[in-house]
């Protein structure tokens, strides 16, 4: 047999490394299919003895139950479930669903708190990354500096912000979960972003400047189109970490504001114990704006361009 | 635009990126500043762009001071080593981008562009995928944008340094004809001498920040002010012999070794030079003439032998390496010559084609 040339692999070796990533990706994607799978299952099937795979009994008690409120789940299709039965029968016909929230208000409030904390955190963290990036602001002590301030776990910090916030009167307020949402995540829009504009060459910038625009219309018209498939991607992140936060929202909300992920944490039933089926079901839903804002910037996640460098 | 460098230095933190320089460019000129890197051609071409203020001293077009106007507002175009070429944009919106961000309308831009795109024979090039240029057209898309608001001064920096040689030579030409046609003042960086030797009118030789000689060509080349000078033209580079001066019987005498030039008739330069017993002695390879001995075996006064020691064809001429003790001389001439290495050979320099150095301060002893 002829050897195959560097660089291109033999047969066997394409067929394993097809097989590695297959594998990756199950072992990937099972938590994901998991928390789908038991978004259909009723009571029984939460916990029971032997896994259950696929729902033998699909039930859309599970989305009702989001989508409605537990609180008015009670007596209603609840009481038709196996389980919720078997529970109401030993404990005396008192199957209490706790809380009153269906998804809709937290989702609104998620989606506001995460967009508005994402957006601030990108544009001052464009800013800040190009000074650093361009200029060297700070030298090289800065860019570490601030990064520091995620070296310590968020509770260490967390705990003086609650009394902060509750002497300004910011506990349990959109503004409060936005300004801490966005002071955390900064960090990463500086450094992502700064690694970014790094790579569009600065005479893009001086020839657009000799060419009569202003330095903030360089930034602005030349310098972050090239760099926007680098902020788009680090919108995702920052907008994952967002919306996926639970200690500070916790801490720092009550009743007022709750976000998806708070919300979560409150199916619990004193009888039914964890309300895994409801959470899954929230879970499902709530992966789902993430995915279409992956969609949306999916082009813009290709890197690669020569910023209109010529290669030598 | 006539530029004025008055006596600029630029300081990034303690490094000296340029110092002291001072430099008058005349209307409608084109000069090189030619220097290897790190000699702070760059920075120069900076100030005059505005991208870097000089720490002391004052840059002047047509008698203004413009060290503290920006960019946008000095009326200077300037091509870039890499182009910077808007990839998100069309050679089209490329071209016209100075005249969109001047507000220009609409109409005005479309005849414009459309104008520039042919003199620079880029029509086609225009609506094509940005990418998909190559690299002639892409560098003609950038002089073409630069030249659309119509500046006073044209920069280059190093402009022809990512072409292939083929590509280079022809670009030259082209440039060349471009300034004949315009008229514009222009400022070309390059560390290629021959870049510098074919487009420039008055070259100036940088080094370390400082400015070493600002002439034209043919007097950097046959008048280097300095040792540094004389070895940094040419190719291959001028012979630069570091020997002693030995007055004997009136006559005055340069030697290292076996090497000995008479330099009587420089008597009087050495004289007045103040140059101490030190002096080096610079001539050109081509002026190095060959006797090879054979024949009536009678050899020119003042000849001396030496041996070859490495033969380097180059088509038409030959290089020849030619060891006298601890000295190399290499002797540019016609490939007619054959000659091997180890073989004998005797050789005259013409004393009249020499420059003499003074060692100490390193500069020409015929420097004015």
């Amino acid at each position: 047999m002829r050897k195959a040339p560097y660089g291109e692999d033999t047969r066997l070796a394409k067929t394993l490394r097809y097989l590695a990533i297959v594998f990756i990706t199950l072992v990937t994607m099972f938590p994901f299919f998991w928390m789908i799978s038991t978004s259909f299952k009723p009571v029984k099937e939460w916990t029971p003895p032997k896994p259950v795979w696929v729902a033998h009994n699909p039930t859309m008690y599970n989305y009702l139950t989001v989508f409605l409120g537990p609180g008015r789940a009670k007596g209603g299709w609840w009481a038709s479930d196996e389980g919720v039965r078997d529970v109401a029968e030993k404990e005396g016909a008192k199957v209490s669903l706790t809380g009153e929230s269906s998804i809709f208000v937290p989702f609104m409030t998620s989606l506001f708190v995460c967009s508005c904390a994402t957006f601030l955190s990108i544009s001052i963290g464009t800013l800040a990354a190009y000074s650093i990036s361009r200029y060297k602001f700070g030298g090289n002590f800065f860019s570490f500096f601030i990064l520091s301030a995620r070296m310590f776990p968020p509770i260490a910090v967390v705990i003086p912000l609650v009394v902060m916030f509750s002497a300004f009167r910011l506990l349990d307020s959109y503004l409060g979960v936005i300004i801490v949402y966005t002071g955390f995540t900064i960090p990463f829009s500086v450094w992502m972003i700064k690694s970014f504009l790094d790579d569009v060459p600065h005479e893009l910038e001086e020839a657009a400047v000799i060419d009569g625009m202003t330095n903030f219309q360089a930034i602005l018209k030349v310098t972050i189109p090239l760099a926007k498939g680098g902020i788009a991607a680090t919108s995702l992140f920052i907008f994952i970490l967002n919306w996926s936060e639970f200690l500070i929202a916790f801490l720092l909300t009550s009743t007022r504001v709750m976000t998806v992920p708070i919300l979560i944490s409150r199916y619990f039933s004193t009888t039914l114990g964890h309300m895994y089926g409801p959470q899954a079901a929230l879970g499902t839903i709530a992966t789902i704006p993430v995915i279409i804002f992956g969609f949306i910037i999916q082009k813009h996640l290709v890197r690669g361009l020569t910023f209109g460098a010529i290669k030598k | 635009m006539k530029i004025l460098l008055e006596n600029i230095t630029k300081r990034f933190g303690g490094l000296v990126a340029v110092d002291g320089l001072s430099l008058e460019i005349e209307d409608g000129e084109i000069v090189s500043i030619l220097g290897p890197s790190g000699c702070g051609k760059t920075t120069t071409l900076n100030m005059i762009a505005g991208f870097e203020y000089p720490t002391e001293g004052g840059v002047y077009f047509d008698g203004r001071r413009v060290n503290d106007v920006h960019p946008r507002e000095r009326n200077v175009g300037m091509v870039f080593q890499e182009y910077a070429i808007f990839t998100t944009m069309s050679a089209y919106d490329n071209i016209g981008f100075g005249l969109r961000v001047r507000k220009t309308p609409k109409k005005q831009i479309a005849e414009e562009v459309v104008r520039i795109a042919r003199s620079f024979n880029l029509e086609d090039a225009l609506h094509r995928n940005i990418n998909k240029l190559n690299l002639s057209e892409l560098q003609r898309v950038a002089l073409a944008r630069t030249l659309t608001i119509k500046p006073g001064i044209l920069l280059l920096d190093e402009p022809l340094s990512n072409l292939d040689a083929q590509l280079r030579e022809k670009t030259r030409v082209e440039l060349k004809r471009f300034h004949d046609r315009l008229g514009i003042t222009m400022v070309y960086v390059t560390h290629d001498q021959i870049e510098a030797i074919s487009l420039a009118d008055r070259i100036a030789v940088m080094k370390l920040g400082r400015l070493q000689q600002f002439a034209s060509a043919e007097t950097i080349y046959r008048r280097p002010s300095n040792m540094f000078v004389a070895q940094f033209i040419g190719s291959p580079p001028s012979n630069l012999v570091r020997g002693r001066l030995r007055r004997a019987d009136g006559r005055y005498y340069v030697e290292r070794g076996d090497f000995r030039l008479d330099v009587t008739m420089h008597k009087r330069a050495i004289d007045q030079g103040g140059a101490g017993d030190e002096i080096a002695v610079g001539f050109r390879p081509e002026d190095v003439e060959l006797s090879t001995g054979k024949g009536a075996g009678r050899l020119p006064r003042g000849s001396m032998s030496a041996e070859v020691y490495a033969v380097e064809p180059l088509g038409d001429e030959t290089i020849l390496d030619l060891k006298i003790s601890d000295t190399v001389v290499r002797a540019l001439v016609s490939s007619e010559v054959t000659m091997d290495a180890g073989q004998k050979a005797s050789f005259t320099v013409p004393a009249d084609r020499v420059n003499l150095f003074d060692m100490k301060t390193e500069k020409n002893l015929f420097a004015a």
